[in-house]
Order: C-alpha cells, then structure tokens, then sequence
C-alpha cells in the first residue's frame, strides 16, 4: 500500500506535467500550430530578406529543420553522425570489455556507507526534472540548440543519480536492448530513406513548416533515437563502472 | 557583459588552481565539479546554449560521477596526494 503510495506521486506529477505540455495553449503550439521557440530561432538563423526569401511558415523545404546545424548533423551528413553514434558505442563497448571479469558478484551490497539523506530524498525530485528538461531538449532539437547528444546525457545523469541514490542498478539486459534497438532503428530509418527518396538517410515524408513543432519529421525521429541511444550507453559504462569489484578486498593473483 | 564573463572566471580559475594543490582526493573531486559547472555559466553567459547543456551534464555531473565511483574503490592511503 505505502509502495503504490510512492509510485502514485510521482506518476502524478509526470502525469501532470504531461497533461500541461500536450493540452491547451502550449499543446496547441507545440502540436497544431506553430512554436514560437522555433519561430524565434529561425527569424535568427534564417534570413528573410532577398534573395532568400525565407522564414517562419516557409513550406515545400528539402528539410525543414529551423535549426540549420540539427538538418545538417542529421540529414545532409547523417551518415556521420551514424559513425559517431557507433563510435560511442565502441568506447563504451571497450570500457566494458576492459573492466569485464572484475564484476562483483550478485547479491553482495554494494560496499561504502548508505547514500546520505539529502540524496536519497532530492534523487526522484530532480530526476522527474531532468527527465522532463532531457526531453523537451532532445524533441526539440530541430528546433534549438540541443538535441539528442546533450538531451541523451541529461537523461542518463538522471539515471545514474536514481541509481546513485538507491543503490538498485538499472537492468543491463533492459539498457543492452534499449541501445540495440535504437541503433536497428537508426540504420532502419536511413534504409526507409534509401527506399522513399533517393539515398541512404534521405529526409521522407512531409518536411512541414519552418520553425514549427512537427517540421521535419525524419528529423525529430533521429533525434529522439540518438537521444535514447546515448542516454542507454553512457548510463550503462557508469553502470559497469559502479560494479567493478572492490580492489581492497580482491586477492592479488 | 566583460565584467560579468570576469565574475565567472573567477571560481573558473580559482578552482582549477586549487584542483591541482589540494591533498584530499574527494576535495580535488568535488572542485573539478565546480570548475565545470562555472565553465558551464561561462558558455552560458557567451551564449553558447548547447555547450553549456553538455558541459553541465558530462563535464560537472557525469564525470564527477564517474571520478567518484572510482575514488570509492580505492585504497584508504591513496585517498590523499601527496606533491613532494
């Protein structure tokens, strides 16, 4: 009872927040309309005067993006950003395998003293913020600076102080999944750009208006997965890190 | 605008300084956090937003994460530096 209490609370305010976000005047926005966020950025980036006669609204764009960098990174030179992306898998990959057999056994506490009260009581406060914050950067990273590299680690610092502030350690075999699949989806997107358009991570699908919400669609999609992706590596090498065994009480060989 | 980027180079400098010369391992830790985080209002100040997201986030938080998970396996007499 006291449990789903605690589970209810925080489930609560998410939901709240959520509720917020997606109904009423920042849901239309951010929805239906257009978002002022992008509107201001892209007034910025964006010349309206001739001869490029563009700006807030301006449709039948190759890529839709108001933040030119985002439509560069993901689209123009999406194959890069597929390289780097596998890069950081890698050095995770390398971390893991270097620290691999010096893994404590299951089911001995962790050893140290306990998580201090100012932790354990913060953790879930300012996880529901980052967690929030992560994301809105991470959506909106066709819109603004951000995106999903900087939006992907907020969410795995997130993780890591939940798990800081527990003791439990989030499931590795929930995190090796979340990453395979974002990277199958990463390389399946680029495949579907291969098979609508004319190239390998070409931009599909209505590319929108500039500066709103919903603009570049492919976009969003890349973001969000690389977002998810950085978030499940760079939590699972702190992960693998917090397990390596104590070398105070390891026998020397 | 020059006064308040001076502000910010102050706890910058002071603490990267003081990362290098103070004994404690956990101190020098918790210093590198706070040279991050004002590098991260520095960025922030100079108007480079998305550095200072990642600035914030790897430099001041995961990595003092990372830094104090090892400084937790570490050995009670190599807690502390010494500079002969």
């Amino acid at each position: 009872m006291t449990k789903l209490l605690a589970a209810l609370v925080p489930l609560g305010i998410v939901g709240m927040i959520a509720f917020f976000l997606f109904t009423g005047e920042t849901g239309d926005r951010l929805f239906r309309g257009r978002s002022e966020l992008g509107d201001a950025f892209s007034r910025r980036a964006v010349r309206s005067e001739p001869p490029n006669r563009l700006g807030p609204g301006t449709r039948g764009l190759e890529n839709a993006a108001a933040n030119t960098v985002t439509a560069i990174v993901l689209d123009y030179r999406g194959f890069d950003t597929l390289g780097e992306v596998t890069v950081l898998f890698a050095a995770v990959a390398g971390a893991g395998l270097a620290l691999f057999g010096r893994r404590r056994r299951r089911g001995k506490s962790a050893p140290g003293t306990p998580s201090s009260l100012i932790l354990t009581a913060a953790a879930p406060w300012v996880f529901m913020f980052l967690f929030v914050v992560g994301f809105a950067i991470v959506l909106h990273g066709h819109l603004t600076p951000g995106g999903g590299f900087p939006g992907g680690a907020l969410l795995a610092a997130g993780l890591v102080l939940l798990m800081s502030a527990s003791g439990h350690e989030s499931s590795a075999r929930r995190l090796h999944l979340l990453e395979g699949l974002s990277g199958f989806a990463f390389v399946a997107v680029g495949v579907a750009g291969l098979v609508w358009r004319d190239s390998f991570l070409a931009h599909f699908g209505d590319a929108g208006a500039l500066g709103a919400f919903w603009s570049a669609p492919v976009t969003i999609l890349l973001y969000l997965i690389i977002g998810l992706k950085v978030s499940a590596e760079l939590t699972n090498a702190v992960r693998t890190l917090a397990n390596v065994e104590d070398p105070t009480t390891e026998e020397m060989p | 605008m020059t006064w308040i980027i001076l502000l910010v180079c102050i706890p910058l400098v002071v603490g990267a300084v003081a990362v290098v010369t103070v004994r404690d391992l956990l101190s020098a830790i918790i210093l590198e956090g706070v040279v991050s985080l004002s590098a991260a209002v520095l960025f922030l100040v100079l108007g480079a937003l998305d550095v200072a997201i990642t600035q914030a986030v790897v430099g001041c938080g995961l990595t003092t994460a990372v830094f104090l998970y090892s400084w937790r396996r570490l050995p009670e007499k190599a807690r502390e530096v010494s500079h002969d």
